[in-house]
């Protein structure tokens, strides 16, 4: 038990028999009539309330007269006026020289001045002169203050309590205090109570004689030193989790630098596409170009381009390799799709496979509140004979039911590589809107047939990032908060379970 | 994705169908893939733009904003966009253009073949223009410059009153000295020396001086008095400037891509030989090539025809429609029947249709015809061994483990600057600094490829001054290496880093994360399986870096790091951190 402990015992026990001796006390009367600071009295009330039903309280609003930090000086060592008039010697003193000599000298002169106790020569040859005009004094502020300060506001009168409190030596204050009755449980000793059964009372057999301080439930536990995955993750751990229980392979992505062969022009982009321009895409200094391309396939990528064939008029332009060379920063992961495609077809016999990834992609983008430079972008593909819109519609729709949206309509739109294409709206219950949620489509032929794929085969994608659904989910506004460096530690350190389905 | 601002009762006149509401109006636009962005008039922007009360010039009557596909350049008019929609809902026929036969001649001197060789011409001749249809002459033309022309650089076009122009027409390229006219709005003459410097701070223009500034000559349209029409692609001239009152338009393109000439040229006749008398004529041009002496006539407007089978359509959409229900649905988006039997037919695609590239585009239009909501969903299932990447479940088990020790998982940028997988870490060497380098990052956040993954962990803390210390925090993810085996010349090296900061150094904190890392895996401390041993890395305080080897291979470090690195990233504590890559240590290549 600490010292200050101690002291709240025995201070706790006297209250206790003041209180057998009178059965009531008020905490202020109590703390005027023992000249003890209230705060203290009270502290050990509440902690005898907190024993059970010892006492009984009953809180009660007052308001009592306080002095200010000047009047408990004043109270100490004298008023200002007073303090000036004991500084003037027998013979007088020069008036600066006077102000100097006493804090607050100019209040303290003008007071003494007003109240004739001290005169000034004017004309005196040094300057100002002050001397005494009274031979002795009577500090009645200084008096009024020590009543205050003892509790004896009622020996003040009216007229001197506004003159005090205009000269801001006092203030109004509105104080707690607590009338204390016997509880039913009264006694007039507390025995100590333990917070803790330690292991030394158990040995001991002590804890058989102890009684323990009850425990507050609502107070909060110490926070455990846990680690945590990160929230994003977290989240694509569960979209990782749907694919596979749709019976989809995970694509190897980890090639975040791609060429501009298997980014954009594998898959049907044109070179001229804006999407290809520096304001987009994040173009490589070192190693600027790509080499070793499939010169056979790259043929055929370059004749669809530039001629057309498989049925295309193609887009009839200059193909250039040194376009398709350059080395960029993916900015989707479908260029590994058009790999793994393309491996597909290099087999002996085509097997009809389901395929997703998950991981990051990178735009030359502004940057805002929504859009980083770098990115997590999701896309599941199936690549089967006779794969119809119908089959893509059903997956997408599969796909969004296990994380938890129904609500799906599709709206027809323009990509590059896909035909047809369509964007996946879904209905936000709070926006009460239609809102897009991802992308999807039908590789082109002439995507496809390049590589050398069965001419019946049809492999259908859609694609989301992960970002969206998470922000969503997590109520994060701003994505700076989720992704790079500006995360909040407490937000990964208090962030929930995260279940897409519910 | 290109907008266009339509104005709604415009739209709903040429559509026939005044009745309509907004949200019938959306409705009917998503199905045919487009997207109603917002519901304005003229003075609404201008408001938002001004962001004031505007005054009463400013029109009430209420436009739509619309979003179009990419690829459908016939849409990007008030005109073209109602003569589509008018097809889809009324299986109104499109509009065939009729060719009228050359009467003008244009010739292409062969200086222009080192600029902008191709050049294509047509005239709308009896034409009206009302103010707005005047005014979506011009919002187009601006709509083709900056989608199919790229901004003008692939291609872009003047129009002109023909009847202030004497034909023929020459389009050749001059040295700027030799040229001077007075451009489009312009008080008077300009000399081709100093015309780019005049447009180089126009707002409008600016963004296309580029274009001529390395050509020593310029291109330039002329008729046959040397009267200047344009000078490609930057500005027309005043003289042959169009006005509400022109009667006769004579269009020119000139590109880098004959292609894309074509689809924008079509697009512009399509849209507004509406406005000729008869509607949808227009007269074609003779363009004459110096050197080859070959002649030939634009626009091309002869439409192209696509045999598509029946059953193909149905197969790639999963439908059962009949042969009667597909033939709707394509008329419904503008294609022509000509012929058809049971099993397939032929179409005739419009001219403007230039997004057809294929049957599969051909497939889409069907779909869309048929409406989205009505093709029936399925999924089909196959049995096929689901597998995901051996390094992806590794890399989960050590995240796994590393957060169990009490670790907190951040996700930095793979993107980073120079400085802070370099100079910051204290590595000066060109062996230590070497990184896959971006050529045009807008910032110098990012300048290269991270090479290690401490800098974004280091970064994270020092922007979360509140948290708690110590802090520890860790990130597996891919780091980017030059690898000149591979075909980019790059390899992702996936790692795992963590750090731990606060009063005291945390050194052994982190040595004993590794400790439990490797007993997680089954590794036992021994000579050549796994060891460690005094280290060199600079980033270390000196004497407080450890190599860690796995199978006599140097596979990570870990230390206390130099104040100096804490320094750099404005970090006020004592901090020790770990670096391992993944792949060794979980025998993955």
């Amino acid at each position: 038990m600490t010292v200050c402990e101690e002291a709240m015992a025995e201070l706790s026990e006297k209250l206790l028999t003041i209180l057998s001796e009178r059965n009531e006390f008020d905490t202020l009367d109590l703390s005027i009539e023992l000249q003890f600071d209230h705060q203290r009295l009270v502290g050990a009330v509440k902690s005898l309330q907190s024993l059970g039903d010892v006492i009984t309280c009953e809180q009660r609003n007052s308001k009592q007269w306080e002095l200010t930090d000047e009047g408990k000086e004043i109270a100490e060592k004298g008023s200002h006026e007073a303090l000036i008039y004991e500084s003037i010697p027998l013979e007088g003193i020069n008036q600066n020289e006077l102000l100097g000599r006493v804090p607050n000298g100019k209040v303290g002169f003008s007071k003494a001045m007003s109240l004739g106790w001290i005169q000034i020569d004017k004309a005196a040859k040094d300057g100002p002169r002050v001397t005494k005009k009274v031979e002795a004094i009577e500090d009645g502020v200084k008096e009024i203050c020590q009543l205050v300060k003892n509790f004896q506001i009622d020996k003040i009168t009216d007229q001197q309590k506004n003159e005090c409190k205009k000269r801001k030596l006092i203030s109004e204050v509105k104080i707690v205090s607590y009338f204390v009755k016997k509880g039913t449980d009264f006694k007039t000793s507390v025995s100590k109570q333990e917070i803790e059964l330690t292991a030394d009372m158990i040995a001991s057999g002590s804890w058989k004689d102890k009684s323990f301080k009850p425990y507050n439930f609502n107070a909060l536990g110490l926070p455990p030193a846990s680690g945590h995955l990160h929230p994003l993750l977290k989240v694509r751990t569960q979209f990782r989790q749907i694919f596979l229980e749709m019976g989809f392979s995970e694509m190897p992505t980890n090639n975040y630098v791609e060429s501009s062969f298997w980014n954009f022009d594998a898959l049907f982009q044109p070179q001229q596409h804006p999407a290809r321009d520096a304001h987009d895409t994040f173009f490589i200094a070192e190693p600027e170009e790509a080499h070793e391309f499939p010169m056979d396939y790259l043929e055929k990528v370059k004749t669809v381009h530039s001629i057309g064939g498989y049925g295309s008029q193609g887009y009839k332009y200059d193909w250039k390799l040194k376009e398709a060379a350059k080395n960029i920063m993916r900015t989707h992961t479908t260029g590994v799709s058009a790999r793994m495609l393309y491996q597909l077809a290099q087999k002996e016999k085509f097997t009809p496979s389901k395929y997703f990834s998950i991981d990051r992609v990178f735009r030359n983008e502004t940057l805002d509140a929504t859009h980083l430079a770098e990115f997590h972008q999701i896309e599941g593909l199936v690549a089967d004979y006779g794969l119809t819109l119908g089959n893509l519609m059903g997956y997408i729709e599969q796909f969004f039911k296990k994380y938890g949206i129904k609500k799906l309509r599709f709206k027809p739109a323009y990509n590059p590589y896909t035909e047809p294409s369509m964007e996946i709206f879904s209905y936000h219950e709070g926006l009460k809107k239609w809102v897009e949620v991802g992308n999807s489509g039908v590789f082109r032929p002439e995507m496809l047939l390049p590589m050398g794929l069965p001419k019946n085969v049809s492999v259908i994608a859609w694609g989301l990032s992960l970002e969206r659904p998470t922000m969503i989910k997590y109520g994060i506004s701003n994505i700076r908060e989720l992704f790079g460096p500006k995360v909040n530690l407490q937000k990964i350190y208090d962030n929930p379970l995260c279940r897409l389905d519910k | 994705m290109p907008t266009i601002l339509v104005d709604k009762q415009e739209l709903f006149t040429l559509l026939n169908n005044p009745s309509l509401n907004d949200s019938e109006m959306e409705e009917i636009l998503f199905s045919y893939g487009l997207e109603m962005d917002e519901v304005t008039s003229e003075r609404k922007i201008h408001e938002k733009e001004r962001g004031s009360l505007a005054t009463l010039d400013y029109s009430d009557d209420v436009l739509y904003r619309i979003e179009i596909p990419a690829n459908r350049y016939d849409l990007l008019s008030t005109e073209g966009l109602s003569i589509a929609l008018h097809s889809f809902l009324h299986l109104a026929p499109p509009p065939k253009l009729i060719p009228t036969p050359p009467k003008i001649d244009l010739y292409i001197d062969s200086a222009v073949d080192p600029i902008r060789p191709v050049c294509l011409a047509a005239i709308l001749r009896n034409i009206t223009f009302t103010k707005k249809s005047y005014d979506s002459f011009i919002s187009l033309q601006d709509k083709l410059h900056t989608n199919i022309c790229r901004h003008r650089r692939l291609a872009s076009m003047g129009t002109h009153d023909l009847d202030t122009l004497t034909p023929p027409f020459y389009y050749t390229a001059k040295h700027p000295q030799d040229i001077c006219f007075t451009p489009l709005n312009q008080p008077g003459d300009i000399k081709g020396t100093q015309i780019l410097a005049h447009y180089s701070n126009d707002p409008k223009l600016k963004k296309y001086t580029h274009l001529l500034a390395n050509h020593s000559k310029f291109p330039l349209f002329l008729d046959a008095n040397n009267t200047v029409l344009s000078l490609p692609p930057l500005i027309n001239s005043n003289h042959s400037k169009i006005t509400l009152k022109t009667r006769n338009v004579f269009i020119e393109i000139t590109a880098e891509n004959k292609n894309r000439a074509d689809i924008a040229l079509n697009a512009l006749v399509a849209n507004f030989s509406l406005y000729c008398d008869p509607a949808f004529t227009v007269e074609t041009v003779n363009i004459h090539r110096n050197i080859t002496h070959t002649v030939e006539t634009t626009p091309h407007l002869e439409p192209r025809r696509l045999t598509v089978e029946y059953e193909c359509i149905r197969k790639k959409i999963g439908i059962d429609a009949s042969a009667h229900a597909i033939n709707t649905c394509m008329q419904k988006m503008m294609l022509t029947i000509l012929s058809y039997n049971t099993t397939n037919c032929i179409v005739s695609i419009p001219p403007y249709r230039a997004d057809i590239l294929h049957a599969c585009d051909v497939v889409e239009d069907v779909a869309i015809g048929l409406g989205f909501d009505n093709i029936p969903k399925k999924t089909v299932s196959f049995y096929r061994e689901v597998k995901v990447p051996l390094m992806h479940a590794f890399a989960d088990v050590v995240r796994h483990t590393v957060a169990m020790c009490g670790y907190l998982e951040v996700l930095s940028f793979a993107l980073c600057s120079k400085d802070e997988c370099g100079a910051f870490l204290m590595r000066q060497q060109q062996e230590d600094t070497r990184a896959v380098a971006i050529s045009n990052s807008n910032t110098s956040e990012f300048e290269i490829l991270r090479t290690s993954l401490i800098p974004g962990l280091l970064k994270t803390i020092s922007f979360n001054r509140e948290f708690p210390l110590p802090v520890r925090v860790f990130e597996v993810g891919d780091v980017v290496l030059l690898d000149p085996s591979t075909d980019t010349g790059t390899r992702n090296d996936k790692r795992l880093a963590a750090v731990h900061t606060g009063h005291t150094s945390g050194f052994e904190e982190i040595h004993g994360l590794l400790d439990k890392l490797m007993q997680t895996l089954n590794v036992q401390k021994s000579p050549g399986a796994f060891d460690i041993r005094k280290g060199a890395e600079c980033m270390y305080f000196t004497g407080r870096g450890a190599d860690i080897y796995y199978n006599n291979e140097k596979v990570g470090s870990f230390g206390i790091l130099h104040p100096r690195v804490l320094e750099c990233f404005g970090l006020g504590f004592v901090a020790s951190v770990v670096e391992i890559r993944l792949a060794p240590l979980g025998h993955l290549g």
